[in-house]
């Protein structure tokens, strides 16, 4: 078996793994059985992550959306207590017609910019791609701005969330 | 690559017939979240493409943003939660306008 | 030897890549599963049993070493029960969703240095990442799913209850975890676990980041639910998430914060303890020039023992706090975690780069 073979292997079931989870995710029934999928469609979305050599953004989405937002959903599931909202079938009908009908219409500039000759894999990246070193080195180098505005944003929710969630006296 | 741009466009179209179909709203905020999946993979592919970590780095801004989005979200809803009980989406009408 | 480094070096043929990683993973899972675990039970309740003066178990077997054999037997004929109103999938997924990320993070642990004669030298582990440590802390951090689960899918609103406080637990002490974690990385340039070590042959980094190991140590112990933050499973005290389970389940659970304690200890060995190097200022290197044995190639062991017996030590004082210090109350324990440590950890961030300056500076 060639590492090409078992690459693609690899890259297939991720990719289709991934659908299918947020085929699931949307129409689940329960939504902690939605919840769940949508951990397990992020880990697999990670793993492309990883094929594609972004190794750190692999590792964050794990940290961050996996082990941190998606807790705080699982949280707030069932603190609510919510029940799941069924499908009715003129609904899903129209669902499906839509998303074949926009699924065409996307393909369509996709087939023009990008022939099928055109091989992601195929072009070669410099050796600190994907790694915490060439990250660190652009994002606080060129996006230094944008760091520090987003940990204002970070701070601003907080405060937000706090004010929210207090205790109104009486 | 173009599997690849291939399931990051279903995906984020999955999501998007969701939040349209959605009728509770921890649910919607699922949805939400699977868009955003969607558009990761699509910019990760790019980076790749061009070689740069320009891509990455816009993912991680969009991770960022939207765990600040879920937090503000979910304290929302818990208020909702307290005036309404439920949070389905059609009971929260109080600022519609009335109708004849 | 050079036989085998055939097999480990980068450019070997696929299949020879997969059976050395699978040969690998079984190594380690053989090590944890049988020799690990079954002894941190038997040495936990030894250890327990003279720091409390009394005895232990000493009947079954010679010195009561076949005690962990019989109650892994009666835990396995024990009647496996389940909540009738209980999410059976989810039921009996909670234990796997504990046990799969702490097993994960043991690929990226190594465990001693080997050099061959030819120059190829590697740190022995399964799976040299760039990423190293963040790939430690993003699978530890999924380590939270199985206790939420767990709480929820027995059906019962007080292990709902419980699973919800242990889970918000876990993740507030990840912070500060992680925030002690960039101080040792910025000390070493890297995250991987093996350049880590590397980097503290000059001085261990528990002397520069000293704030960071106390911080680190005190939440590996809130992440690992081990006393003195053992509130959201206190046995006697309020009601768990794992009361439902019965079993092997509940084995499952009991095995994985063992597992989760040996990793802690494994972190806080190699990243502030040096590792396998033998002393703060005096490396193995240092001692094969002296005696002119080869540390890293024929003796590689050597090393690696030294590093077990430190993260014995490190389980050793697991075992100790546990019966000396009293149990946190949880909001005691929340702020805590919260408005103390979180800016302690900061501080420590400050004063490794003050210390990285200095030394630059030099």
């Amino acid at each position: 078996m060639s590492p090409q073979l078992f690459l693609d292997i690899l890259t297939y079931s991720a990719m289709s793994l991934t659908v299918v989870l947020s085929i699931v995710v949307v129409s689940a029934r329960s939504p902690i059985f939605a919840a769940l999928c949508l951990i397990t469609s992020l880990l697999t979305a990670a793993v492309l992550f990883v094929l594609l050599k972004a190794t750190f953004i692999a590792a964050a989405q794990v940290l961050i959306y996996a082990g941190g937002i998606l807790v705080l959903f699982i949280y707030i599931l069932m603190l609510l207590g919510v029940e799941s909202s069924l499908w009715r079938r003129r609904q899903k009908i129209i669902l499906v017609a839509l998303f074949l009908l926009m699924f065409v219409a996307g393909l369509l500039p996709l087939s023009l910019l990008f022939g099928p000759a055109a091989d992601i894999m195929s072009t070669s990246v410099a050796d600190d791609f994907g790694t915490i070193r060439g990250f660190g080195s652009l994002l606080l180098q060129q996006y230094a701005f944008a760091f520090e505005i987003i940990s204002v944003v970070l701070v601003a929710v907080i405060v937000g969330v706090v004010y929210l969630t207090r205790k109104k006296s009486r | 690559m173009n599997f690849f741009l291939v399931t990051g466009m279903v995906v984020f179209l999955i999501g998007a017939l969701g939040i349209l179909f959605r009728k509770d709203a921890i649910s919607l905020f699922m949805c939400i979240e699977v868009v955003l999946n969607g558009v990761n993979i699509t910019l990760v592919s790019f980076s790749r493409l061009w070689g740069n970590m320009h891509g990455q780095i816009m993912v991680f801004f969009v991770i960022a943003i939207a765990a600040a989005e879920a937090a503000i979200g979910f304290a929302l809803m818990l208020q909702i939660f307290k005036h309404n009980k439920n949070i389905q989406l059609s009971d929260i009408t109080d600022l519609r306008e009335l109708r004849d | 030897m050079s036989t085998l480094s055939t097999w480990l070096v980068a450019d070997a043929t696929l299949l020879q890549q997969v059976i050395s990683a699978l040969l690998r993973i079984g190594v380690v899972l053989a090590a944890l599963l049988g020799l690990a675990l079954p002894g941190m039970v038997y040495f936990e309740r030894k250890i327990s049993a003279w720091i409390q003066g009394r005895l232990g178990p000493n009947r079954v077997g010679p010195f009561g070493l076949l005690q962990v054999l019989a109650d892994g037997i009666k835990l396995i004929f024990k009647e496996d029960l389940a909540p009738k109103r209980a999410v059976k999938l989810l039921f009996l997924l909670g234990p796997a969703f504990s046990f799969l990320p702490t097993f994960m993070a043991m690929a990226v642990i190594p465990f001693g240095f080997y050099q061959a004669a030819d120059g190829m030298a590697m740190p022995i582990l399964i799976a040299d990442v760039d990423i190293g440590v963040i790939y430690l802390l993003a699978v530890a951090s999924l380590a939270v799913y199985g206790i939420l689960i767990g709480g929820w899918a027995s059906s019962n609103k007080y292990t709902l209850m419980g699973g919800l406080r242990s889970s918000a637990q876990a993740i507030s002490y990840e912070i500060p975890l992680g925030l002690s974690v960039i101080g040792i990385v910025m000390l070493a340039g890297s995250a991987k676990l093996g350049d880590i070590v590397a980097a503290q042959e000059s001085i261990w980094f528990v002397f520069p980041a000293h704030i960071g190991f106390w911080v680190f140590f005190i939440c590996i112990f809130a992440e690992t639910n081990r006393l003195p933050f053992d509130l959201p499973e206190g046995e006697t005290e309020i009601i768990g998430f794992h009361i439902e389970y019965s079993s092997m389940k509940f084995a499952t659970f009991y095995m994985v914060e063992y597992a989760h304690m040996i990793l802690g200890s494994a972190l806080s060995a190699l990243l502030f303890f040096g590792g396998w190097e033998l002393l703060p200022w005096y490396t193995w290197n240092d001692l094969a020039h002296l005696t002119g044995w080869d540390f890293y190639g024929v003796l590689w062991f050597i090393p690696s023992l030294w590093l077990v017996a430190k993260i014995a030590l490190f389980l050793f004082v697991f075992i100790w706090v546990r019966w000396t210090l009293p149990r946190f109350r949880y909001d005691q324990l929340m702020s805590f975690g919260w408005t103390k440590l979180l800016p302690v950890s900061l501080i420590n961030l400050a004063v490794v780069a003050v210390y990285m300056i200095w030394t630059m500076k030099g």
